[in-house]
């Protein structure tokens, strides 16, 4: 086939014709994009005036909190995407403020019935959406709204439960943990540091549920509550720590070592050496880092066996918990039969600059 | 009391602004820490509150430069988020004298600046 003239007239017609109608949607699209900018910057300054005023609202005795609305921002609360933005504004600002300030914003929120708009987004099919409701009812102390919470804890989308749990807890503190009764969902190890965080700006208080959650067909709880024992030096519950020693999952047995480092008693090295040899090495050295704290006389035998393993890094750990077992201990290494040859040299050097730190 | 006020969030000014002016003192605000520095060769502020996270200049920077800049001992109270336990020591060792962790209340932070009246 050949190009003739038309042919090329036609395509270059076209080709100007799709441009033309390309460039109006792109204009067309900014100038809205522009617009809504514009608008939601002269929102912002209407939602700030608005949250500056109820934080410092005071209301009269016995009265319930009704702060007055003006006409031109009841008009502007019918728009739905003005009441998101409040409600924004509200979540970011009721995270610094805290006492009666951060009371009104809450006050406010329920005030303007926005906990509506909250609902219908925690009801969306749309899981960022209701994870940002989650967010939205726990930053403005929504309590009475823990029961649908607390049904999203055990969701199969991850991040909605995680929102949810975190939430639950910032609602009902310690016991709010009680989801854990229930999870089927494993809890992720950065999830537990932040229920852990969590927990931490809450004032301890009984702890009920730790020995039910060792106990759990949910591994991450049972990870979970060792870390909890540990974190709140739990002793009562030592003999059900000490079981897990024997658990079939090797993460649970790896982190029931860590926790029996920080909460020891006497017989805690007979029950770490008498599972030493079955275990790998991570487990292994878990289990000399613990013996290190623990500085007991009785660990002496066995840690000089230690030292003679092929393992440079076991041969260390070894080394460092028998340094600290007391004079006995570190005439043990630097007895070494090698201590003058490498890698016993170095080995020696690096623990006495670690004990003179 | 002339106070700067420093904190990179607007409604978080908006509020400290309102309440320290309710208390009787005259506020200065900034939302960055450069504009701080500028303000407080200025104006020569008594007190100074300002967030450690800010753009330009951090709060760190603020207190490791007032007295160089100004000649004088000016009290500053650091607001902080939780879990900032380290920075706040180190604000400490920098010169800070108090501090108030986020969330906190408007009501406690009018005490706390109570305290520094003279």
């Amino acid at each position: 086939m050949t190009i003739t003239p038309e042919h090329l007239l036609f395509a270059t017609i076209s080709f100007s014709a799709f441009m033309l109608i390309l460039l109006f949607f792109m204009s067309f699209s900014l100038l809205i994009k522009n617009k809504r900018d514009k608008e939601k910057a002269r929102w912002l300054v209407k939602t700030n005036v608005l949250i500056t005023k109820a934080i410092f609202f005071e209301a009269e005795e016995n009265e319930p909190f009704s702060m007055p609305i003006n006409k031109r921002m009841r008009a502007l609360l019918k728009k739905d995407l003005f009441r998101q933005t409040l409600i924004n504004e509200l979540v970011v600002t009721s995270k610094n403020l805290a006492g009666v300030a951060g009371e009104n914003l809450a006050h406010l929120y329920n005030q303007l019935d926005l906990q509506k708009d909250t609902l219908k987004k925690l009801h969306h099919f749309s899981w960022h959406k209701k994870a940002k409701a989650i967010q939205e009812l726990a930053s403005l102390h929504q309590v009475e709204h823990s029961p649908a919470l607390y049904k999203l804890t055990n969701h199969k989308n991850e991040y909605i439960r995680m929102e949810a749990q975190t939430s639950f807890v910032k609602f009902h503190g310690f016991d709010g943990l009680s989801f854990l009764n229930d999870i089927t969902y494993p809890l992720s190890e950065w999830h537990q540091i932040n229920l852990l965080t969590e927990l931490s700006n809450i004032p301890a208080t009984d702890f009920l549920g730790i020995d039910q959650w060792l106990k759990s067909n949910n591994d991450s709880v049972i990870i979970f509550a060792l870390k909890l024992s540990a974190s709140y030096h739990q002793f009562q519950l030592y003999d059900k720590i000490v079981e897990c020693l024997k658990h079939p999952n090797a993460r649970v047995r790896l982190q029931a070592i860590k926790c029996l480092k920080e909460i020891y008693e006497e017989a805690t090295p007979f029950h770490l050496m008498s599972i030493y040899a079955n275990e790998p090495k991570t487990h292994q050295l878990a289990v000399l880092s613990a013996l290190k704290e623990m500085s007991s006389a009785e660990s002496i035998p066995f840690l000089e066996k230690q030292l003679y393993s092929e393992d440079n890094q076991v041969k260390l750990a070894a080394a460092r918990a028998l340094y600290n077992c007391g004079p006995e201990g570190r005439q043990a290494v630097e007895m070494h039969p090698s201590a003058s040859l490498s890698p016993w040299f170095e080995i020696i050097q690096q623990i006495k600059m670690e004990a003179n730190k | 009391m002339k106070i700067l006020v420093a904190d990179d969030d607007l409604l978080m000014l908006k509020t400290l602004e309102f309440r320290l002016k309710k208390d009787g003192h005259t506020v200065f605000t900034t939302r960055d820490g450069r504009e701080a520095l500028e303000q407080i060769e200025q104006i020569r502020p008594d007190l100074i509150i300002t967030d450690l996270m800010m753009p330009f200049t951090s709060g760190m920077e603020i207190i490791g430069s007032v007295r160089q800049m100004t000649g004088k001992r000016i009290p500053v109270i650091i607001l902080s988020a939780m879990g900032q336990e380290n920075v706040v020591l180190e604000a400490f060792q920098l010169g800070a004298d108090d501090y108030i962790t986020k969330p906190f209340s408007p009501n406690e932070l009018s005490v706390r600046v109570r305290r520094f009246m003279v």
